[in-house]
């Protein structure tokens, strides 16, 4: 069995300065959170990030001047409001973004997953999302060949890196997620790289006879990270952290 | 309380045999759609961002996506849920657009320029994708003005101008229905503090009168609300 666990620190240097990462979660729920302030501490600037709905990890990368590109659907804290860096870098013109709708970064991530060029997706005709996405060629509207229809093509997403929080991980990479899942798992197979952050290590044996949710596969790197996700929630182990939420939002 | 009577209108809109779509940020669509099933008994089955699918009960908390909404349910991804939506079986979704205009185009990225704004919202989330797809688009928003409900808006996020769906709108003046015969909204609903002529004076584009009713809210239900949601936190969208 091959052992991909390594320590926090020697991760990052998967990852390089003007790579595209994407990561685990949505709003202030499974971020991976430890990796992401790891990243903040010392690892590679002027990175793109792609996501759905991210929250607290997009806030934190934005306001330590992490990231130069963003694309999503949405970036929410929810009853927390919006996120203040995201406002401010973006209204500044600090940071190129690109606003995503959700069925897209779907199609796009999973076109990235099955190693397809594209995915058509139904809906978005008539939204103005569709010319900045054809100006940076990640969308086409086209005729669908066989009803003559007009439908959207999105270009296959694939991240340089992933970083993915998950519940249990053995040391080769075969992890599980408890509950929501999210895209995770389409990311991890779409994405070129995939770091791997667990609340647990465990047994090779834990796997024997289940389907994991991220097969060793497609990880590269193994991190031991208990409470990883904090101050995001991590089901079914912990809540978020709302207080520490209110304070990282206070710094921005 | 106005957000509970705003609740109260979004659950009266969901009807038995719909299978309802709720994503982030959407306390009033989350509390509507548990009021209108299990308040008001209605069959319907309640999807969610969260993945729960069809909870037996929540507890309202900072977030809709809210994970531990699984605890009561099995987990249906999102993407699953996408899916259902692209092949016709999502009958009602909630959009909470900071701008919606004369033509049913809805606005949750920027006011102004795009590339230059004066203002950045968060985004549209599934809005574009899900906008002319779905059965019926319950569009929120509780500060009914000239500024929200707009003749056109800033930045068409998405659009049910080339669907044939129901779009209704709901707000803290009134709820209006959007008539794809004579491409007008009808104002359908008002509330115990609101009339037509306020609701007229505070949109930016031509209403008509096509009142049937006014939301009321009695003891029980604002009960049952403040049951799911016992720290009051919907609260926050009172103003």
């Amino acid at each position: 069995m091959e052992n991909k666990l390594v320590d926090i620190r020697d991760a990052l240097d998967l990852i390089k300065s003007g790579d595209t990462i994407t990561v685990s979660g949505v709003s202030i729920h499974r971020n991976p959170m430890s990796m992401v302030m790891e990243i903040v501490k010392d690892g590679p600037r002027n990175l793109g990030f792609i996501d759905r709905e991210p929250g607290l990890a997009l806030e934190v990368l934005l306001s330590s001047n992490v990231l130069r590109k963003v694309r999503v659907a949405m970036a929410t804290l929810e009853w927390f409001g919006m996120l203040p860096s995201f406002r401010k870098k973006i209204e500044n013109e600090e940071v190129e973004f690109l606003e995503d709708t959700c069925g897209a970064f779907m199609a796009g991530i999973r076109a990235g997953a099955f190693g397809i060029p594209f995915m058509p997706v139904k809906g978005i005709l008539g939204s103005d999302l569709i010319s900045l996405h054809e100006k940076v060629n990640s969308w086409k509207v086209v005729e669908d060949p066989f009803s003559n229809e007009k439908i959207v093509l999105v270009k296959a997403i694939t991240p340089d890196v992933a970083i993915i929080h998950v519940n249990k991980a053995d040391i080769e990479g075969n992890a599980e997620i408890e509950g929501p899942v999210y895209e995770d798992e389409f990311k991890a197979r779409a994405s070129k790289k995939v770091i791997v952050t667990t609340e647990e290590i465990v047994d090779k044996n834990y796997f024997k006879k289940r389907r994991p949710s991220l097969i060793a596969e497609h990880v590269t790197a193994v991190i031991n990270s208990p409470r990883g996700a904090e101050p995001t929630s991590m089901f079914p182990l912990y809540d978020a952290d709302y207080d520490e939420i209110l304070k990282i939002l206070k710094q921005a | 309380m106005i957000i509970d009577h705003v609740i109260k209108a979004i659950a009266i809109h969901i009807n038995s045999g719909e299978r309802v779509y709720v994503g982030l940020n959407s306390i009033p669509a989350l509390l509507g759609s548990f009021m209108a099933r299990d308040f008001y008994n209605k069959d319907i089955k309640i999807l969610s961002v969260s993945e729960a699918y069809n909870p037996a009960r929540v507890s309202i908390s900072p977030s809709t996506g809210d994970p531990f909404f699984v605890s009561e349910s099995p987990v249906m991804t999102t993407t699953d849920a996408f899916d259902l939506v692209q092949k016709g079986k999502i009958d009602v979704m909630f959009l909470g657009p900071s701008q919606i205009d004369s033509e049913t185009n809805v606005n949750l990225s920027v006011i102004g320029n795009y590339y230059k704004p004066e203002v950045r919202l968060p985004g549209g989330a599934a809005t574009a994708f899900i906008l002319p797809l779905v059965g019926k688009a319950i569009l929120w928003n509780v500060k009914h003005s000239k500024n929200s409900l707009v003749k056109r808006v800033d930045f068409v996020t998405g659009t049910a101008k080339y669907s044939k769906n129901k779009v209704i709108i709901v707000t803290n003046l009134c709820v209006m229905e959007y008539s794809r015969a004579d491409h007008r909204w009808k104002v359908t609903y008002l509330y115990p503090w609101s009339d037509f002529k306020t609701v007229q004076d505070n949109t930016g584009f031509e209403v008509e009168d096509n009142v049937i009713g006014r939301i009321e809210l009695n003891e029980r239900e604002k009960m049952f609300l403040d049951s799911l949601d016992t720290s009051k936190l919907r609260l926050a969208l009172e103003f």
